[in-house]
């Protein structure tokens, strides 16, 4: 199972995980089981999913580590410690994405060749136990992608890079 | 017509205004302090005037650089909104002085509604009910022996007095002098006037007002009335029209009292008339405030008519734009007053970014606001930044539509009452129309959300967890790259 996403509500500390993504999407929260199913974005910030059987309506906004999130007529604040800010601090020169420490590959998202946004995911990798987004440094292109999934890696390994900047 | 005006007013006030200028084809001209310079009614508005002030609030208090910029923009007439210098009588002398049209009443009527003990003398003369009281003279000892006459529970007042400062209900004799005392000295502090007055406290009380239209001649229709009893600290919450269990009989009798004030003082323009309705039956006069109110969109609905519009022509031609018999009440119409604050923390006033602002389109609802996505609500101004207003063809009808409505509004990333507006309006004491202007206290465990079962707040982290782009790539099966909007996939 991945490495747990944590929050809190109400001063009380939640730990969120992924069980299974098929045939549909089991998610443990806080020791209850949910199915989650039929997610499908409508803007920016608004989607809507089924939860166990019911269908909801979710607006969110994210402020630094706090996150609102609107749905069945109330509105909620978590908050939440985002791996994306830890993974800003990884070995990241301007062409080039380095692990700063040993790890494995958990997912993949991009290929040579594909355009990316600032902040866009590229891979997700698992190292000392904790799951970590690495995003795009700059809005670029990406000229190599040297890992695939469920592969290993070491300190200082080129994971990602980007073309040169025109 | 007027050629141009400008709006000595600023948020969702600023922007109604503008709203119905713009349509007449007037020139509009916005004022601002610095920390409104991108606020949507100096957006709204065709010219924008900076006003300085060592505070935002202060600088909207400026008689001198509001007259000053009406001057340089050649404003032709000047909208004074609702609070700031609405109801300041030394303001609209100085908009006349300049030769420029102040849409509101004469100096003198101002001046009149604006001192409650003054106001409430004019009323009895005129024959208005007006509650059993007695006014403060120098003689302390004097006043609490008549007030005591009286009987209890006795209200006492400052006489420059509103918005509730130095008032207090006074239960017994035991306790009215230490409390007379205190509510002068409150009075001195806040208004600089010292006078007060105690008059029967009214048990249970409702508040109900009456919209009016005035030529300055005497010659006056009346709107119909508006329930404003669901208060907080004597600040209204919710409002609605026509009141709810209200009989016609009674409803007519109240709304020519308020015709019958306006007409002896010779109104000019659009104002209100307020009253206490006792559960007896028997109703007082309470103040008559001389602008446009906050609530007057409830009016608009139900009356399917434009205020502003009418105060515009009101001022342009002195004469009523409509004859009594054109204005029909149809319909209901309610209206929830949205602030920035924490119900769960004693309604704090709440500050922040607004993130996320969505709200929900239809012709039966309107929202008047003055705020725009990614705006900063600062603690400078009033934590009233708009106002919902639903329409339906009955009040149960109007209820539900405004619940709906307030379930699609969204204002994300800075606390807001929203869902405590909701809960007022499911509240069964509500909807059963047992409502006076203590509903709130009263109904206040039913009004805030229970806390959250552990169920929910799982429910709640998951669907977080669904808003984190991380989470999703793990989760979803189309890399987050290459999902464009709509296009998620989770089979």
């Amino acid at each position: 199972m991945a490495q747990p996403f944590n929050f809190s509500l109400d001063e009380k500390s939640i730990e969120v995980s992924l069980i299974k993504c098929s045939p549909v999407l089991e998610i443990l929260s806080n020791g209850f089981t949910f199915k989650v199913s039929s997610v499908a974005q409508v803007s920016s910030h608004c989607f809507t999913l089924i939860v166990d059987g019911k269908k909801k309506t979710v607006w969110w906004a994210r402020d630094d580590d706090a996150i609102y999130i609107r749905f069945d007529g109330r509105t909620h604040t978590l908050s939440y410690q985002d791996a994306i800010s830890v993974s800003q601090q990884a070995g990241v020169s301007d062409n080039v994405i380095k692990a700063d420490m040993p790890g494995i590959v958990v997912k993949t998202n991009c290929n040579a060749g594909d355009s990316v946004k600032l902040g866009d995911v590229l891979i997700v990798i698992e190292s000392m136990k904790m799951q970590i987004s690495i995003v795009a440094p700059r809005d670029g292109v990406i000229k190599e992608v040297n890992i695939t999934a469920n592969t290993s890696f070491e300190k200082n390994a080129e994971l990602i890079s980007l073309e040169e900047e025109e | 017509m007027f050629k141009s005006i400008l709006i000595a007013n600023r948020g969702e006030i600023a922007c109604r205004v503008i709203r119905t200028a713009k349509e007449l084809g007037i020139e509009t001209i916005a004022v601002y302090h610095h920390v409104d310079r991108m606020a949507p009614h100096v957006k709204a508005a065709d010219k924008s005037v900076e006003l300085l002030g060592d505070t935002p609030t202060a600088a909207y208090l400026d008689i001198e650089q509001i007259i000053k910029a009406a001057n340089e923009t050649e404003a032709q007439c000047l909208h004074p909104g609702y609070g700031f210098l609405s109801e300041n009588a030394a303001f609209a002398e100085a908009v006349e002085k300049n030769n420029i049209v102040f849409i509101g009443p004469q100096t003198e009527v101002i001046k009149l509604m604006g001192d409650k003990i003054i106001s409430r003398e004019f009323a009895k003369k005129a024959g208005i009910p007006i509650a059993p009281s007695v006014t403060q003279t120098d003689d302390l000892s004097k006043f609490l022996k008549e007030a005591e006459k009286i009987g209890f529970p006795l209200l006492i007042k400052a006489s420059a007095g509103g918005g509730g400062k130095g008032m207090s209900i006074v239960r017994e004799a035991g306790s009215l002098e230490k409390q007379a005392k205190i509510a002068m000295s409150e009075a001195e502090r806040y208004f600089a006037d010292s006078r007060i007055y105690a008059e029967l406290y009214v048990e249970s009380p409702r508040h109900i007002e009456v919209q009016i239209l005035g030529d300055g001649k005497g010659n006056i229709v009346h709107a119909y009335e508006r329930e404003c009893s669901i208060q907080r600290r004597f600040q209204k919450v919710i409002e609605e029209s026509p009141a709810p269990a209200l009989s016609v009989e009674l409803r007519d009798q109240i709304c020519t009292a308020a015709v019958d004030l306006a007409s002896k003082a010779k109104y000019l323009n659009a104002g209100t008339v307020e009253f206490i309705l006792s559960p007896d039956g028997s109703f007082y006069f309470l103040e008559m405030n001389t602008r446009l109110q906050v609530e007057h969109p409830v009016t608009e609905m139900v009356c399917s008519l434009d205020l502003v519009e009418a105060q515009l022509h009101i001022a342009d031609s002195k004469t009523l734009p409509y004859r009594q018999s054109e204005i029909k009440q149809s319909g209901h119409a309610i209206e929830c007053r949205i602030c920035c604050e924490e119900p769960h923390n004693d309604f704090r006033p709440a500050t922040g970014d607004v993130k996320i602002l969505s709200v929900p389109e239809a012709s039966d609802i309107r929202f008047d606001s003055g705020i725009s996505q990614g705006q900063t609500i600062s603690a400078a101004f009033d934590s009233m930044i708009g106002k919902l207003i639903c329409f339906g063809e009955d009040r149960e009808a109007a209820i539900s539509n405004a619940i709906a409505a307030l379930n699609d509004l969204v204002i994300l990333g800075v606390s807001s009452n929203i869902d405590y507006l909701g809960q007022i309006l499911e509240a069964t004491d509500f909807k059963e129309m047992i409502i006076d202007t203590g509903f709130l206290e009263k109904n206040k465990a039913n009004l805030l959300f229970k806390a959250l079962s552990e169920k929910e707040i799982s429910t709640v982290a998951t669907i977080a967890a669904m808003s984190l782009k991380d989470f999703r790539a793990l989760a979803l099966e189309t890399p987050e790259p290459y999902a464009s909007i709509g296009t998620w996939r989770n089979l």
